[in-house]
């Protein structure tokens, strides 16, 4: 028998680098410092409004305090399900209260109910485990030994898949934790068995206390194989490289905040009052660059969508987009259908002239004009002078 | 939509301005944006980068160290203007280590003791006289720079011997030591606290350095040759820390090409308040861009507002001041001040307030104004210029502009404003159409710095974590579908069932991972498994790849049954540390995973890959100098990660030619290749020898037939077939008062001064109280004059031996650079160890206690008659090894050492007797082996005991090892063959073999043996024949290079000196003594070999 290795895992300790924070590292060079960004989830945990327990039990009031159920299963986890799930990739900021006693836990990638991946958190150790159906295998555990992780502390968890191929020999869940900004440990899980879902929690293990002050995950939390910086370049042609092909809208607020999102359904955001309605209007229907069919390529595949009410109106319009950031089908899916509505909306535009208001809005504002068209702001043309005129552009809002 | 809350507005303001309830209203404000430190108010003059500077608002206190007190000027904020003289706030500060700020009523320095004062003044420094000083000493710790956080915590840069600076976290009465071992010797530091609310849910301290960054190594052309390259990188780096656990580290600034013309240095944090944001960290250097003939010196100045990301940097202008200066922002004005001066200009929006003096209202004289949002917003704004105004407004002025345009309602009685856009002045147009004057300004919003006003000067990378796995799946069937994520570096491999198989027969195996070949910081983990319990296989880890003969190891050796931290440069190993026995030889499959952080590494193992263990851990050496280094020598810091062994493997299908290798990392430039046998001089002690890789060659005489020193002391300037000779005896008694035949006993090579050499006399008879038997030349490769370096009167004064007039065995160990040890041997069954510093320059004399065979006891024997051997490592000054020497293979030797912390007191030092190094060692000599080719030329780890005859085998010489400096008794390991005999085994100056590339050699009387290095235990033995003596002389000394050998012999006491050279390959032994000889020799030394990298080894033939 020769030598033999197996087994193999490799890691620097770089943090995983979310969107968001391409952004926040790129506008911070350019000199701006000040960034309004969206979350998924952002709560303090002053009650559990947005959050179900599953087993265990749960009290919060600016700390959510959860402990397991006695049953004298070890696997028996306390488990507190939030209601929103989380991208494929993501980060999970989330703030220790203490950690006096062993036993504070995130869930992620699961179901709810019988399987979940957990970071368990210790006074001496830490660990990635894998929950499927009362069965617990650790992936990877350890003693940190340098590192203190008695709370109060922030902890932050990258999770991200990859795959190498098509093939599920080839695909990967990635975890990594890091403790006040430092990389404690970081684990692998080889997904042969499929893909996990997307519910994600807190925990406490069984004679544990899970003690967890706020908890936030950022809206733009795709994580970012790499962005850089080169010589000559402008940060908005790195952050653009890091984009890709997603659909991100971005602008510098007039306070010089730098706002970034992922489009997604709102509610109206002003009403225009009709006695501020000018009668100068324009409505624009433009069919050219219509998309019934998209296809993007990610890392390691491509996804396809369809549109049914645009086939029926259009036909067969495709087009195929890039974006080798992405390595989870559901997330290149999502850009997929991303697109597809952007398209849609493109299709039809509005300018409407308003009489002293308007200035107020912003970049992708809902607004709903006097006609009862919804329309999502594209542009602004403000006129000063002895009055203050805007001009609105808008593109359709087409959520439904 | 900008929200109520953010405009800032009542809610019936709001809903006015939201409905158009109420008439419009605008205002549009100008200001200069650039900061213009056009105002200079010169201070001292005091050039130094040793200062700080701290500011209540009153004063700006800036501390300085100056004529050995720590001293504070003050400069008054309100009227700009220095207050004349100082105050003196301690005495005996430490000279090079800067004063630091914790506020402005606190202030930590170092004294000449090495602790750590806190000064502390009630109201301020302009009456200091209720100055109180804290003793919050971080006992033990070498500082050399520090920063402050706050009043109550200081972080402390400590210098280590394995040349790392260790960060120290400091506060009344508690020292944290930090985990974090950086590599280099930083060249400024600050400390800042941050509370919550920056960026944080905690409060932290941040702290950044300005230091050499991991070198990239790289190939270049020189003539016809390709060679490897180590680029210099540096920058500016920033670490978070929470009481002292420091966070993994952010880029501030980093340069690919750094040197002399392009770097950062001496970087001073402070905190501006920002009235339109963020408040923002700043911190200001001192930094020089461009080649070393045109290049640009400037304070730099970063901006953040978390201590992650960091701003393009502008550049001040500031000609004169290169030490730094703190940027204090106070009012209306923004200060840039060191002990030199202070520069002031109009705080602008940079600096978080915009002072009046530069900011005009221009609302009234707005015609017309459009604003555009498209993406950027922009802005179209007509004014009217009667009057010329613009020629007397502050557009008439070379600046940089910012528009800021609000617009509101005028409702219930006042004007309600929300600012719309914040702009930057791209254009200005002056028109006049007669009669009508405008200026016409476009702007756009602060977008535009993402877009185009900002442009990155050198790459600023962001490498998102990179996590790599491998079950080596084999989706083609080959055997080579498996290996899609390995590069085999050395060696023949493939996969087979999911498993990575080193096919190469027990010949070495090197391969990485290829997800990631450039890591710095990081880990890698496998299940390991080997062959065979008795083919003494090992398998293991490699990180810091940088190719087949340069990388770390973390290898599971069978024969040990230990995990051994190796550093592998240009093939050399250097076992750096080990862990304890596994006892895994009979379990044969097992996990390891190796956590590497800046220097520390720490090892963990496992039984199922999961549940990880704490194996060992241990430091990396890092940079020895702030210069410029070789390839050879810089620290390797970033590369691959992969897999190493060697065993048994029935399926070696596939030969590597392993004489045909690339070469490994040489020397470019420095020293330049040549013959000249000198010049050089570098930056490892001993090492940048010059020459052909250092080789000189020295032979000197005694006269025989008489009882006096010889006339000569030879130095070869050249090592081709013509070599001359130079006599280099100046200082030497040329007539000596012994009556015994003089001898020169040896003569060592100074590993701390390539250019100086001492020379041990012995066995002298009679000695008057003047007569030296130690002689120092500290330039000795030039000539130079030969001191005389112990004399007799001075040993009978410090042993207390008035009769002292004999001495019959001198050993020498240089500890550290000026620090020698002498053991000697003397009349009167005494030995006594002399320690003397600073030779060469302020020497002083330390005595230790005698011993005698009443004070040693460790072993019976027979120790007043016989000489010793001592030894140390200079990682350890305060310990020596000592080696008695047994009369017989019957009577085993003593082994001890001596420890303390105060040579000076005849009770400092301690014998440690009653401790026993393995039992198998029966050493003769103890010796740190200056002479290394991996160039860690005075390497501290390794210390070896020549050993004449195992005592487990009965008659068989080897020679033991100990990895870590002899710190741990039980840390020898067996090195060499069995059967080695040393060639002066019932000596003192028993020798080891000599290292050269893959192989050690050692002389066997008229033949050169060689073993391989990368089986260090029970090797094969090889022998060259032909030692080239023409008439069976004996051979008086050789010495290897980079493929050749020297001989030195001569044919009894009146004979004639040979020199020669043997190729290492195939040639024969050529007699290359050049000039006549007229003297007798006596040995042969070469400059140790430092450079040599690599000789084809002669154990393969």
């Amino acid at each position: 028998m020769p030598i033999q290795f197996k087994d193999v895992f490799v890691y620097d300790t770089n943090p995983a680098i979310t969107l968001e924070e391409v952004y926040k590292l790129r506008s911070n060079f350019a000199g701006i410092f000040d960034f309004k960004f969206d979350s998924l989830v952002d709560d303090s945990l002053d009650d559990l409004s947005d959050w179900s327990d599953n087993r265990g039990v749960w009290v919060a009031d600016g700390t959510a305090v959860g402990t397991a159920t006695a049953t004298g299963v070890s696997w028996d986890y306390g488990e507190l399900w939030h209601d929103e799930d989380t991208p494929s990739s993501f980060k999970i900021f989330a703030y220790l209260n203490e950690n006096a006693v062993d036993g504070s836990c995130i869930l992620f990638r699961g179901n709810g109910t019988t399987q979940y991946y957990l970071l368990e958190i210790n006074q001496d150790d830490c660990g990635f485990y894998h929950y499927n159906d009362g069965t617990i295998t650790t992936l990877s555990k350890m003693d940190p030994y340098d590192i203190d992780l008695t709370g109060p502390g922030e902890v932050e968890l990258a999770v991200w898949q990859q795959e190498y191929s098509e093939y599920a020999l080839d695909r990967y869940l990635f975890m990594s934790f890091r403790f006040n900004d430092r990389l404690v440990l970081s684990a692998k899980h080889n997904l042969v068995g499929g893909v996990p879902d997307l519910k994600w929690g807190l925990g406490a293990s069984v004679g544990g206390i899970g003690r967890w002050d706020a908890v936030r995950i950022p809206d733009l939390s795709q994580i970012i194989v790499w962005s850089s910086l080169d010589p000559g370049e402008t940060p908005m042609s790195s952050i653009e490289r890091a984009i890709g092909d997603r659909v991100v809208t971005h602008f510098v607020r007039g306070s010089g905040e730098l706002r970034a999102f992922k489009p997604k359904a709102t509610s109206v955001t002003y009403t225009v009052p009709s006695t501020q309605q000018l009668k100068e209007e324009t409505e624009e229907w433009d069919s050219r660059e219509a998309l019934s069919h998209v296809r993007v390529n990610y890392a390691s595949g491509a996804v396809e969508a369809f549109d049914e009410d645009m086939l029926e109106q259009y036909g067969h319009r495709f087009q195929e987009f890039y974006n080798a950031d992405i390595y989870h089908e559901t997330e290149a899916y999502e850009e997929a259908l991303a697109i597809l509505r952007r398209s849609k909306e493109q299709m039809r535009r509005y300018t409407v002239a308003l009489r002293n208001v308007g200035w107020l809005l912003e970049t992708d504002d809902h607004v709903l004009l006097p006609s009862g068209d919804h329309i999502l702001v594209d542009g602004l043309q403000i006129i000063v002078g002895e009055a203050i005129r805007t001009a609105v552009q808008g593109r359709k809002y087409a959520y439904t | 939509m900008i929200t109520e809350q953010e405009s800032g507005l009542s809610s019936a303001a709001y809903a006015a301005l939201r409905d158009g309830s109420g008439p419009p209203q605008y205002q549009y404000l100008l200001q200069r944006r650039n900061l213009k430190f056009d105002t200079e108010v010169s201070g001292d003059r005091l050039e130094t980068a040793l200062f700080d500077v701290a500011s209540d608002g009153t004063y700006f206190y800036v501390a300085v160290i100056e004529e050995n007190e720590l001293r504070v000027k003050l400069f008054t904020i309100a009227t700009q203007t220095w207050v004349a003289g100082y105050e003196t706030a301690g005495t005996s500060p430490s000279p090079s280590v800067g004063p630091v700020f914790g506020n402005a009523q606190t202030l930590f320095y170092v004294n000449t003791d090495g602790d750590v004062i806190r000064a502390t003044t009630s109201d301020n420094w302009a009456t200091s006289s209720d100055t109180t000083w804290v003793d919050i000493s971080a006992e033990g710790i070498s500082i050399y720079m520090m920063g402050a956080a706050d009043s109550s915590s200081v972080y402390l840069a400590e210098w280590l011997s394995s040349y790392n600076t260790r960060f120290h976290y400091a506060t009344s009465g508690n020292v944290v030591n930090s985990d974090i071992y950086w590599p280099h010797k930083i060249t400024g530091m600050d400390a800042l606290h941050v509370d919550a609310e920056q960026g944080e849910a905690y409060d932290h301290d941040l702290i950044v350095i300005s230091s050499i960054l991991p070198y990239q190594f790289g190939l270049r052309v020189k003539g016809s040759e390709v060679q490897t390259d180590a680029l210099e990188r540096s920058g500016m780096v920033a670490f978070k820390s929470r009481s002292g656990m420091f966070s993994d580290h952010w880029i501030v600034d980093q340069f690919d090409d750094s040197g002399s013309s392009q770097y950062r240095k001496y970087p001073h944090l402070s905190l501006i308040t920002n009235d339109y944001g963020s408040d923002l960290i700043a911190c200001v250097c001192y930094g020089k861009d461009g080649s070393s003939s045109y290049n640009y010196g400037a304070s730099r100045l970063y901006f953040s507002a978390d201590g992650e990301g960091w701003s393009l940097e502008h550049v001040i202008p500031t000609s004169g001041y290169t030490r730094g200066m703190s940027l204090q922002r106070v009012g209306d004005y923004a200060f840039l001040i060191d002990p030199q001066g202070c520069l002031v200009s109009y705080s602008t929006e940079l600096t978080g307030h915009i002072a009046d003096a530069i900011q005009i209202d221009i609302s009234e004289r707005v015609s017309q104004s459009g604003i555009s949002d498209t993406g950027i917003r922009s802005t179209k704004t007509q004014l009217l210029n009667a009057a010329d105004w613009k020629d007397t407004s502050i557009l008439s002025s070379e600046n940089t502009f910012s528009l800021t345009v609000k617009l509101g309602v005028y409702y219930s009685g006042s004007t309600h404003y929300v600012t719309v856009s914040r702009e930057i002045v791209d254009m200005i147009t002056r028109a006049e159409s007669s009669p009508e004057k405008r200026v016409n300004i476009l702007s756009r919003s602060m977008a535009s710095l993402l877009t185009d006003r900002v442009r990155a000067p050198h790459v600023r990378e962001n490498e998102a974590q990179v996590l790599g796995a491998d079950n080596f799946w084999d989706n083609t069937g080959t055997g080579y579908g498996g290996l899609r994520h390995t590069a085999a570096i050395q060696g023949y491999w493939s996969t087979d069932n999911n498993i990575l198989k080193l096919r190469s027969n027990n010949k070495i195996g090197v391969a990485i991972t290829t997800f990631n070949t450039s890591i710095w910081s990081g880990s890698i983990q496998a299940r390991v498994a080997w062959a065979s319990n008795d083919n003494s296989e090992y398998v293991g880890l490699i990180f810091r790849e940088f190719d087949e003969d340069n990388y770390y190891a973390v290898v599971y050796e069978q024969l040990t049954d230990k995990i051994h931290l190796t550093k592998y440069r240009a093939a050399q190993p250097e076992n750096i540390a080990n862990s304890p026995t596994l006892s895994w030889s009979l379990t044969g499959v097992n996990y390891m995973k190796v956590v590497y952080r800046y220097s520390k590494v720490i090892i963990y193992t496992s039984h199922d890959g999961e549940n990880w263990t704490y194996s060992f851990s241990a430091i990396l050496p890092g940079e020895s100098t702030s210069n410029y280094l070789s390839p050879a020598q810089v620290p390797i810091e970033i590369g691959g990660a992969g897999y190493l062994g060697k065993g048994y493997s029935a399926e070696d299908t596939w030969e590597w030619e392993w004489d045909e290798g690339p070469d490994p990392i040489e020397p470019p430039e420095t020293p330049p290749p040549s013959d000249d046998g000198g010049g050089g001089g570098g930056s490892i002690p001993g090492g940048g020898g010059g020459g052909e890789y250092g080789s000189i060659l020295a032979a000197f005489n005694f006269i025989s037939g008489t009882n006096e020193i010889g006339t000569f002391i030879g130095r070869a300037t050249t090592l081709s077939e013509s070599t001359t000779w130079i006599k280099t005896h100046a200082g030497l008694p040329l007539t000596a008062s012994f009556d015994m035949p003089p001898a020169i006993h040896h003569m060592d090579l100074d590993p701390f001064n390539p250019d100086a050499a001492f020379l041990v006399f012995r066995e002298f008879d009679d000695l008057d109280s003047t007569d030296d038997f130690i002689f120092y030349n500290p330039d000795w490769r030039n000539g130079g004059t030969w001191q005389g370096l112990l004399r007799i009167d001075v040993l009978r004064n410090i042993t207390g031996q008035a009769a002292l007039n004999k001495v019959s065995d001198v050993s020498i160990s240089l500890a550290q650079a000026g620090l020698l040890y002498v053991g000697v041997h003397y009349t009167g069954a005494y030995n006594h160890i002399v320690r003397i510093a600073g030779y060469g320059s302020n020497i002083s004399y330390s005595p230790m206690l005698r011993f005698s065979d009443t004070q040693i006891d460790l072993k019976t024997f027979d120790w007043g008659t016989y000489p010793i051997s001592i030894a140390c490592g200079n990682v350890s000054p305060n310990k020596v090894w000592v080696v008695g020497q047994s009369n017989s293979f019957g009577n085993a030797p003593p082994v001890g050492r001596w420890v303390t912390d105060d040579f000076t007191a005849l009770s400092g030092p301690y014998w440690e007797p009653d401790v026993e190094i393995d039992s198998w060692i029966r050493p003769v000599a103890i010796i740190n082996p200056y002479r290394k080719s991996s160039g860690a030329y005075n390497d501290d780890t390794e210390l070896y005991l020549v050993d004449s005859q195992r005592t487990d085998d009965g008659d068989s010489g080897t020679v033991a090892r100990s990895t870590d400096g002899g710190d741990t008794y039980t840390d020898w390991t067996h090195t060499g063959p069995d059967g080695y005999v040393p060639p002066e085994a019932y000596r003192d100056r028993a020798e080891f073999p000599f290292e050269v590339g893959e192989a050690w050699y050692y002389r066997d009387y008229n033949v050169i043996k060689s073993f391989p290095t990368s089986t260090p235990t029970n090797p094969t033995v090889y022998t060259i024949p032909g030692v080239p003596t023409d008439n069976d002389g004996p051979v008086i000394g050789w010495h290897g290079r980079v493929g050749w050998f020297y001989i030195g012999s001569r044919s009894g006491p009146e004979g004639t000196m040979m020199m020669a050279t043997k190729d290492a390959n195939s040639g024969e032994w050529t007699d290359v003594t050049g000039d006549a000889w007229d003297y007798i020799p006596y040995n042969l030394f070469t400059n140790p070999g430092a450079y040599m990298v690599r000789c084809t080894p002669h154990w393969t033939e």
